[in-house]
């Protein structure tokens, strides 16, 4: 099935075109998800199949106890696909929500808004999820989307931050004013859709940054995703990080399995850098 | 002068007093009870109650609170749970030394390659060796360090030994690390570089150079690059940050002792103490370096300082 490509406004014919790769990537990237686990050996212990090099059985070998690699990276796919959606649609919700009120409202609530996200900021990212992950004992989903959102959202609401600040005082937010339209209806009906356009091309390019995150937190061997026994449910499973992590510990005799997952990982972050680059084009003007 | 110095300092300060108190409530907000954590179910209520008291948390908050700061401020950041005969300044202390190395060769790897590929790319503009060079920054943004660091690994000491293998302490252990951790820093700082020494060349004084007669290459270097020079520098320290919290993953990579190994290893060892003082440390020194790159933009250049 052909993804449906939807042309944005003022998007060329090019545009849609040059779509195409990074799209194809990311489609390859969820149907590996939603399929592999159907035709992929099972994860089983298989002590002797530990480590095999890849085959006509196992496609891109096995990693320790017999773990079929493809099905592992399948399974980590459908993990960071998850991960990646809904931490960055609450990242976007947050940021927009409280950076368009920030900007709109000015004055004191912005100031504190304003205090906040420089605050959230004088941490590097996986510094602050790391530390807010070391304060549950057994980190779960919850958790781990918690930290990724918490440092997340930053980026987001300086955006909103910035274009409900201009776009305060167009003529046209100023019409809606004067016609007696209230805050929320100015809010939602005329700023938002003005800054949607930007929040869409920052998120896109976000997405790979938070399936990025996931990944390298689970290669430290923090949250739920960083356990390589196969749980129960459809998100259980070890992270790319995770398999990244074992391929590491055995590079010098068994590089394939650090191979397979590290390709996933640099896969997925550079389709979804490709798709913001063609978004940024397609609709950003400047 | 005087008084905008000041403007800056203090709020530089409040910062990091908001860093140092959002560090304080993290780990007493959070639910659960933190000495559950480190001594598990089965403790003795009077181990319990020992720990509670070396923690503080048997005081009222504020006085909690002022406990913290002056354990901040005196360097020692508290006691470690592990290791209670040493402070978490002195366990801090003992590896920044190695981070710092690994950082600054990343940074001066990073600037090595940037500038003179930007400046070519620049130079070159709309050419094949643009657009390899714009080929070659977008590959090394996307690919991230976990996977470069076992790659190159793979490439330099296994395939073709010619660089130590991760853990090994023989001269060129840091050539690997600095690498994986410069890449996307040299990515960036290449576009950057780019992209200002464009704008530098389009202005009036490049062309009054040219038409004195100067060449190409002088204007190139002693014109457009030295103006470039400064947003390439802000850009650079603007990502210090990034660098900083990359030692935590090179350093795992590479079995390397530094402030990243310590921070994980702390957090695997539920020394809470330690794992605040490490975010504690990353995050102060991130304040007080960008303070430091502000005045430096500043001095190197007056039209900034009006506009603040």
């Amino acid at each position: 099935m052909r993804p449906r490509v939807t042309r944005p406004r003022g998007a060329t014919r090019s545009t849609r075109a040059s779509l195409r790769g990074p799209l194809a990537l990311l489609v390859a990237f969820v149907a590996l998800g939603i399929a592999l686990p159907f035709v992929a050996p099972e994860p089983g212990f298989a002590l002797r199949e530990s480590f095999e090099p890849p085959s006509a059985a196992h496609w891109l070998g096995t990693a320790d106890n017999g773990v079929d690699v493809l099905g592992a990276r399948a399974r980590g796919a459908r993990l960071a696909a998850f991960v990646a959606l809904v931490v960055t649609g609450l990242a976007v919700s947050l940021g927009a929500a409280l950076g368009t009120w920030a900007g709109y409202a000015g004055g004191r609530v912005d100031a504190f808004v304003g205090a906040l996200m420089d605050l959230l900021q004088a941490f590097p990212a996986l510094v602050l999820q790391v530390a807010l992950l070391a304060l549950v004992e057994r980190p779960t989903l919850a958790h781990l989307v918690l930290a990724l959102v918490l440092p997340g959202w930053v980026i987001y609401g300086r955006l909103a931050r910035a274009e409900a600040r201009t776009l305060r005082t167009r003529p046209f937010v100023e019409a809606a004013r004067a016609l007696g339209a209230s805050t929320p209806r100015v809010l939602f009906r005329h700023v938002g859709p003005s800054l949607a356009g930007p929040l869409v091309v920052q998120a896109t390019s976000g997405i790979g940054g938070v399936v990025l995150a996931e990944a390298t937190l689970a290669f430290l061997g923090l949250g739920p995703g960083s356990s390589l026994a196969a749980g129960e449910g459809a998100l259980a499973g070890p992270s790319w990080g995770a398999l990244l992590d074992q391929g590491t510990a055995v590079l010098l005799r068994f590089p394939h399995v650090a191979l397979a997952s590290g390709a996933a990982i640099a896969a997925t972050v550079l389709a979804f850098q490709l798709a913001g680059d063609i978004a940024r084009d397609a609709l950003d003007p400047r | 002068m005087a008084g905008y110095l000041a403007r800056r300092l203090s709020r530089a300060l409040l910062t990091a007093f908001g860093v140092v108190l959002l560090v304080f409530l993290l780990v007493r907000l959070v639910p659960g009870d933190p000495v559950d954590g480190i001594l598990g179910e089965q403790a003795s209520p009077a181990q319990r109650a020992a720990l509670r008291e070396r923690l503080h948390l048997d005081a009222p908050l504020p006085a909690q609170l002022a406990a913290f700061l002056g354990d901040v401020v005196d360097g020692s950041f508290g006691t470690s749970f592990r290791r209670p005969d040493r402070t978490v300044g002195s366990r801090i202390a003992e590896v920044a030394a190695p981070t710092l190395r690994l950082a600054l060769a990343s940074l001066g790897l990073a600037l090595a390659l940037a500038l003179p590929l930007g400046v070519l790319a620049a130079s070159r503009r709309a050419t094949r060796t643009d657009r390899w060079v714009g080929l070659l920054a977008a590959a090394g943004l996307a690919i991230p360090n976990v996977w470069l660091g076992p790659l190159l690994v793979l490439a330099f000491a296994i395939a073709l030994p010619i660089l130590p293998l991760p853990g090994d302490e023989a001269p060129g252990a840091l050539v690997l690390p600095a690498v994986t951790l410069g890449t996307a820093l040299a990515a960036t700082l290449m576009r950057q570089t780019r992209a200002a020494t464009l704008e530098a060349l389009g202005q009036p004084f490049v062309r009054a150079a040219r038409a004195r007669g100067l060449s190409r290459g002088v204007v190139l270097r002693r014109h457009a690059l030295r103006s470039a020079l400064l947003p390439v520098v802000t850009v650079a320290g603007a990502q210090l940050g990034g660098l900083l919290s990359g030692t935590v993953v090179v350093e795992t990579i590479f079995e390397r002792r530094g402030l990243g190994t310590l921070f994980v290893e702390a957090f695997f060892a539920r020394d809470l103490p330690v794992v605040q003082g490490c975010a504690l440390v990353i995050a102060l020194s991130w304040v007080f370096v960008n303070l430091a790159l502000d005045l430096l933009t500043d001095a190197l250049d007056p039209r900034a300082q009006e506009a603040s």
